[in-house]
């Protein structure tokens, strides 16, 4: 498991399937992961509320915390710690 | 396939479909409309994927986000959407946030603002190029769609450190690394407020700079009672030969000032006098407070405003009176006074030449229910509920931050005032200030105070 920590940078909601989220400190030193979901009711509603939550990271300066295999881009899990 | 960048001006959710109407376009009234909709065949995944597109979109309207959205060359559905790229490469002069303070707010603007209430706008600006450069410009503000827009020029210069580009936290700490906009009192009369940025210029070759990732936030006004205060100078003699102490006028005005700039008040209606203690000195807040009451009782029976908070000031030239409130009410109780020292110590901190001011804050802070939060030496009767670490204003400095918004009246300056450095004026911390926890707390009183 591997975590990536940071702004949202940039979202981009692409398809039913996939959403790309660049996270890192800066525009320009970013990560770019993925959400993903298997077409099923309760992995797309999962997939749904974590865009909803990095949207709202996104446009309220919050720090995430994106879970997401070593190798992997797909987040796993997100964490908005407190400020 | 066409993409479209620009402001979500208008947004709406239709039960029909469902179908969401996007206006997008960089002003109210110069926008193309697109629509999400949801369609009897979808799957789950497909109705999620719409719905994520539609929250992202009335998020990005609420906060004034620039969006992008992607559909048919010759249609108006969307197929995707998104925040878009900050181009640094292309546009070095980037905004990264703008923040609308009167004394203590979040990047999410999580603390309402009071109409009247003196206010900054402050822009955190990165500079993504070497050297830095120092910028200056102007913010245009509308109270509505269709309302005439008002130029604001910034109150400073701010200078921009690529080393420092995309971090805000040191440009929120520092009010000389933001650039500040002082508001009109006219474009903060109750309701909404749209900010954008009208221009910005490299202070030095008075070149215009184009900004990325710009944003237009729109914010609210909300109606706030004043704080009704009558300041008693309790001036006594000590002494061979007798000596008499009486608060300086500086004592007055900038408790005054402090508590127009620190409380969630547009207005302090205060009054003043100066009245001889009754008791022999050294006396204690108890024996002030007791005559305190009685001088309000007396001023209640001839017609005095009932809601006004009496608080009693004594000169520490003779001896130093610590300072109490006479209660701690649980409901509103204006009726309950506080009397405390004043004088020109600066506790190591407070260079203002008056500490009476924060000192002042403090003991009426109690008249309005606000308990010790329990993290410097004083009574910890609010530590279970005090949400921040060591009485801080914030756990980090990317929560709330304090901000000073100044008083030319007194010479008071613009100040940062990190959540890390400065603490709530409840505490016997140094750097007092008004945490948000405070701020609103007092705010609920007052608004009970004033039905």
């Amino acid at each position: 498991m591997a975590q990536t920590t940071g702004l949202v940078q940039r979202l981009s909601i692409l398809s039913a399937t996939a959403a790309c989220v660049w996270i890192g400190p800066r525009p320009d030193n970013t990560e770019v992961l993925i959400v993903t979901n298997n077409g099923t009711t309760s992995d797309s509603a999962f997939a749904s509320t974590l865009i909803q939550a990095l949207a709202a990271a996104s446009t309220n300066f919050r720090a995430v915390v994106a879970t997401h295999g070593a190798s992997s881009a797909q987040i796993t899990s997100l964490n908005i710690d407190p400020v | 396939m066409a993409i479209t960048t620009g402001f979500v001006q208008r947004l709406t959710w239709l039960e029909s479909g469902p179908t969401a109407c996007i206006w997008l376009g960089s002003t109210p009234t110069s926008t193309d409309l697109f629509f999400i909709q949801v369609r009897a065949g979808d799957s789950d995944a497909d109705v999620n994927f719409k719905c994520s597109m539609v929250g992202l979109l009335f998020q990005a309207q609420v906060t004034g986000r620039q969006v992008d959205v992607s559909h048919g060359a010759s249609s108006s559905e969307v197929t995707s959407a998104g925040t878009p790229l900050c181009n640094v490469a292309a546009t070095p002069l980037q905004l990264d946030a703008i923040e609308v303070t009167q004394a203590i707010q979040s990047l999410s603007q999580g603390v309402p603002l009071l109409a009247g209430k003196r206010t900054v706008v402050r822009l955190y600006l990165s500079w993504y190029s070497t050297p830095g450069i120092s910028v200056q410009g102007q913010i245009a503000v509308r109270q509505g769609p269709g309302g005439p827009s008002v130029t604001v020029a910034s109150a400073n210069t701010a200078t921009l450190d690529p080393a420092q580009a995309g971090s805000v936290g040191p440009k929120r700490n520092d009010a000389t690394r933001s650039l500040n906009f002082l508001l009109p009192i006219l474009q903060t009369v109750e309701g909404p407020l749209i900010i954008s940025v009208a221009g910005l210029t490299n202070s030095a070759t008075g070149a215009a700079l184009t900004l990325g990732c710009e944003t237009r936030p729109t914010v609210w006004f909300h109606r706030s009672p004043p704080l009704r205060v009558r300041i008693l100078g309790m001036s006594y003699t000590q002494g061979m030969p007798a000596v008499t102490f009486t608060p300086a006028a500086i004592d007055f005005n900038l408790l005054v000032s402090w508590l127009g700039r620190a409380y969630p008040v547009a207005q302090v209606v205060s009054s003043q006098a100066v009245v001889t203690a009754t008791a022999a000195a050294p006396f204690g807040c108890g024996d002030i407070n007791a005559q305190v009451a009685a001088i309000r009782a007396v001023d209640m029976g001839t017609g005095g405003d009932t809601r006004t908070h009496y608080y009693g000031i004594v000169s520490d030239g003779g001896f130093f009176m610590r300072g109490c409130a006479a209660g701690i009410p649980a409901t509103a109780a204006p009726e309950t006074v506080a009397s405390g020292p004043t004088g020109p110590s600066t506790w190591g901190w407070d260079t203002d030449g008056s500490y009476g001011d924060w000192y002042g804050g403090h003991e009426l802070g109690h008249t309005f229910g606000r308990f010790h939060p329990g993290f410097c030496g004083e009574s910890q009767d609010d530590l279970t509920n005090y949400p921040y670490d060591n009485g801080q204003l914030g756990s980090s400095d990317a929560s709330f931050a304090g901000f000073d918004v100044g008083d030319p009246i007194v010479g008071m300056p613009m100040a940062a005032l990190p959540a890390t450095q400065w603490r709530d004026v409840m505490t016997y911390c140094s750097f007092q200030w008004l945490s948000a926890y405070t701020y609103l707390g007092v705010r609920r009183r007052l608004i009970l105070e004033n039905p």
